[in-house]
């Protein structure tokens, strides 16, 4: 039979993006530059698809971040620093010695703040400029957002609606007074103003992207503590009940709101125990709590903080503060919560430095998306 | 009892006498086979060297369902070596073909097996002038559009 000798081009579509699901996330990176087909078939029917489809497949892994800076500086603001992320390798089990791969993403300058995830991409603010930036730990591109002209200190949210596949950062200033607040959306060149309709407030620390939704702890104008959620498709922000005196808790890091099996949760950590509030409906905003005795004796007798409930394995990571000994700041435990046990693993790092602290990814999708 | 056999007819006219339970692993086959029973089935889109080689694999997988249970001619283990060793042994033109005709017939486990090899081998290879060689693709990029696409993933080549 006279004819070309088949190549992947005649092969039908629907057939060729089934092998291209097959690759490794590294090599489909790689070879969008193959041809035109190639690229819009990887960019159009796997980008997208094939993130919640990796994520069932491999085991649960846990990769870490740690923001780490030198100590002894003259001047606060220019104390250099090194973001390393660090991979869990779940698939090289069998060498115990290497459990994480160490990555620099940036040597820079000054205070790195308001660190937030979403859905494969990390957000952070860098005090020297002020300005967010986002990075894909996939591809290790980054991306810096656009001057917003916003006075004073700036803030901001960063999230991705499910439904519209669309990565938001929302900006406000700390000397806000009924000020718009700044939405630029992933891919998209133009910024929109939007009124906030629950009144000024500004966030206090932690902010945390689930399901469509941000949840974040702040400040209102009378400096009383409050819950806020921020509806990322329909960008509407509204007040979170809380269970009594929930929030009364909030003084340094004794309350962590954390993402629990895709609901929100508040770990407290008593005197003697912890408590999580698991939010159980979202609408009726109904609260269940589990308490558990046993999970702060098992605990070295050291500050530590929730860094948040691994997915889908749901044991609760603690870490160290990042006021330690290099030794025992590169400690993290988890605590399994139906076992009530602990177990301490150790992140290796080939460079030891005076201060590091830990920010940790529970739910890492490996994302190829360009920004 | 003896077995039901089926005849499938290839591109070339070569035909090839099936039992029934090893040609059912096609969801094709099985439709046909129910639709128009005692017919010779012809496929006209595969040479005798591809249906030879479908056969061979439908024939190491089926499942006999009239014995006890070491009836089934291998162990899942082993049915995976055999898989590995059967795509590895075709050349690259002929596992194009093979997975099309997977794809036509309708047999999953071959599909699967099939796409697996030619992921492999994709991802084997050192750049994307060496997919392009193995897998006949015109470049219709630019010198400039694939240096901004390699610009964006900083993944050292």
């Amino acid at each position: 039979m006279a004819r070309k000798s088949s190549g992947v081009i005649n092969i039908p579509l629907d057939l060729m993006v089934e092998i291209l699901e097959k690759l490794p996330t590294k090599s489909l990176a790689r070879f969008r530059c193959v041809s035109y087909q190639w690229e819009s078939m990887i960019n159009k029917f796997i980008v997208i698809d094939s993130i919640m489809t990796r994520r069932l497949n491999q085991p649960p892994r846990d990769p870490h971040f740690l923001f780490k800076r030198h100590w002894f500086q003259p001047r606060l603001d220019h104390i250099p620093h090194t973001i390393l992320s660090y991979t869990y390798l779940y698939h090289q089990v069998t060498d115990e010695q290497q459990l994480y791969h160490e990555e620099i993403i940036e040597k820079e300058e000054g205070y790195l703040m308001g660190f937030q995830y979403a859905r494969g991409l990390i957000g952070f603010c860098c005090s020297r400029n002020d300005q967010f930036r986002i990075h894909n730990l996939t591809t290790r591109q980054s991306l810096f957002l656009p001057v917003t002209r916003l006075p004073g200190s700036l803030f901001y949210l960063f999230g991705y609606d499910t439904f519209k596949n669309q990565y938001k950062v929302l900006c406000q200033t700390q000397n806000q007074h009924g000020m718009p607040w700044k939405l630029f959306i992933l891919g998209d060149v133009s910024k929109e103003d939007i009124q906030c309709s629950i009144g000024v407030h500004f966030l206090f620390e932690q902010a945390i992207c689930i399901n469509g939704e941000i949840y974040y702890i702040a400040r209102n104008a009378n400096c009383t503590h409050v819950l806020v959620s921020f509806d990322v498709r329909h960008e509407k922000f509204s007040y979170v009940q809380t269970p009594g005196n929930l929030l009364a808790y909030h003084h340094h890091e004794d309350l962590t709101i954390v993402n629990y099996h895709g609901k929100l949760g508040c770990i407290c950590r008593n005197k003697v125990d912890v408590d999580m509030w698991v939010m159980q409906d979202a609408k009726k905003q109904e609260w269940s709590k589990i308490t558990f005795l046993d999970m702060l004796q098992s605990l070295p007798k050291l500050n530590t903080r929730f860094a948040g409930v691994a997915n889908p394995g749901g044991e609760i990571v603690i870490v160290h503060q990042p006021h330690l000994i290099i030794e025992l700041a590169l400690n993290v435990y988890y605590y399994d919560t139906k076992q009530n046990g602990l177990r301490r693993s150790e992140i290796q790092t080939t460079s030891p430095s005076d201060l590091v602290s830990i920010r940790a990814v529970m739910d890492h999708v490996e994302n190829i998306m360009r920004l | 009892m003896s077995k039901k056999m089926i005849v499938l007819k290839s591109s070339e006219g070569v035909s090839f006498v099936v039992e029934e339970a090893v040609a059912r692993q096609s969801k094709i086959i099985s439709f046909l086979v129910e639709e128009f029973p005692d017919r010779e089935l012809p496929l006209t889109n595969m040479t005798s060297e591809i249906l030879r080689k479908t056969i061979e694999y439908c024939k190491k997988h089926v499942v006999e369902d009239d014995g006890g249970g070491d009836s089934s001619s291998s162990s899942s283990g082993d049915l995976k070596e055999w898989d590995v060793k059967f795509v590895a042994e075709i050349d690259q033109p002929r596992l194009m073909d093979l997975l099309m005709a997977a794809n036509y017939l309708d047999i999953p486990s071959l599909l699967d097996v099939t796409c697996q090899k030619v992921a492999d081998t994709i991802a084997a290879c050192n750049d994307e002038k060496e997919i392009r060689a193995t897998f006949n693709i015109e470049n219709d990029f630019t010198e400039e559009e694939v240096e901004a696409i390699r610009m964006e993933n900083q993944y050292p080549i």
